[in-house]
């Protein structure tokens, strides 16, 4: 049979990939649990407003230290001037997350985040620094990351939030520590992270589509 | 304790809202250091400064319409030369922005003085305009800055 060669290019597949719902998966499962907790407050526990505030926090020291993680990953110093940096800001970024473990009395955070530390150090100490359009893919999802976190919590704080079940009573069985915007009216973060978690889930189900539209050029 | 007159309430509560929004959504139990979007909006090269001195900006021009004395706008000012300057710094900028609250404590001194004005007199619209001048060339600065260490830092790593 003989092959067409001439005619338009075939359409993009309009079916959503299987890679694109397995990512979206996590980040909607975290929106429902935002969702359930912002109606009735106790449906997963007794204490998960904090729980879910400490998750909000952990989200953004994560953006936040990319910025300066990801431009030491992806410079050109040495391989000890980049585990020397990574671990200088890794044990600020520890104090700061100490802080907040030891009021809240959860060490989850302190882990998560060095976790993380941990994987981006690996990259540089196997020698495998991203290039190309893993590079620019990185630096697009840190990108619509800040900017996720940006609109999300300018939202949920300039405009009124609706407390729904979480009343007085329930954010003192909290015994939430410290102070602030989210610790006098936790439905404000709540709501945050449910609108944060289900842009990231849309954005992780039509990253192929954007992506396609906007063919990255290799760099390097 | 002195009332805030019903005229001052307002810009009182949108500026304190801006405030806490920028420095104090969650702050570290027993101490003074809080996480707010300003730090975030620092990492943005550009526009996040310029947004966050954007925002400094309105909430003390919110200052003025509340009452604020002339002294009390310049030491706003002040707080916010120093977020500002700093704060454009690359990466201990980033830091800084962690610890310094300028935009609470503004709110602070603004609400202190509202309570017991005391012999302090609301400051005038053209000495207003000035300062919001000063807000421009300030902005305008912290740009220079951010643009001399970057053109520094390139001309280092390129050797």
């Amino acid at each position: 049979m003989k092959e067409r060669v001439d005619g338009p290019p075939p359409a993009p597949a309009r079916r959503l990939p299987v890679s694109g719902v397995v990512a979206a998966l996590p980040d909607f499962g975290l929106a429902g649990a935002f969702l359930v907790t912002w109606i009735v407050p106790n449906a997963l526990g007794r204490r998960v407003v904090a729980y879910l505030m400490l998750v909000m926090l952990v989200e953004f020291l994560i953006v936040h230290s990319a910025a300066f993680m990801g431009s030491v990953v992806l410079g050109k110093a040495s391989r000890r001037e980049k585990v020397r940096s990574l671990v200088g800001v890794g044990v600020f970024y520890t104090l700061l997350i100490g802080g907040f473990a030891l009021g809240f009395r959860a060490w989850w955070p302190l882990w998560t985040f060095w976790g993380l530390t941990l994987n981006r150090l690996s990259g540089v100490l196997v020698g495998h620094a991203p290039s190309g359009q893993e590079r620019e893919l990185l630096k697009r999802h840190w990108a619509a990351g800040v900017m996720l976190y940006l609109m999300g919590v300018f939202v949920t704080t300039l405009f009124p939030m609706p407390a729904f079940g979480i009343t007085p009573a329930v954010v003192r069985a909290q015994q939430l520590p410290g102070g602030g915007l989210w610790v006098d009216e936790p439905q404000r973060v709540i709501a945050f992270g449910c609108i944060y978690f289900t842009a990231w889930g849309v954005s992780e189900l039509f990253e192929h589509r954007w992506l396609g539209r906007h063919a990255m050029p290799d760099l390097d | 304790m002195n009332r805030l007159s019903p005229g001052a309430a307002r810009p009182i509560e949108r500026a304190r809202l801006l405030a806490r929004l920028l420095d104090r959504l969650l702050r570290i139990p027993g101490t003074n250091i809080g996480i707010g979007l300003d730090p975030i909006l620092g990492v943005i090269p550009g526009l996040g400064d310029a947004l966050t001195m954007g925002l400094a900006g309105y909430l003390i021009v919110q200052a003025a319409r509340a009452g604020a004395s002339r002294d009390l706008l310049l030491r706003m000012l002040w707080n916010v030369t120093v977020d500002t300057l700093v704060g454009s710094v690359p990466v201990v900028g980033d830091l800084f922005d962690v610890t310094w609250a300028a935009n609470l404590k503004n709110v602070e001194l603004l609400e202190r003085q509202l309570r017991d004005p005391g012999e302090a007199r609301a400051a005038g619209r053209r000495f207003v305009a000035l300062l919001v001048a000063a807000l421009v060339l300030l902005a305008l600065a912290a740009g220079a800055i951010v643009v001399l260490i970057v053109r520094l830092g390139l001309r280092l790593v390129a050797g």
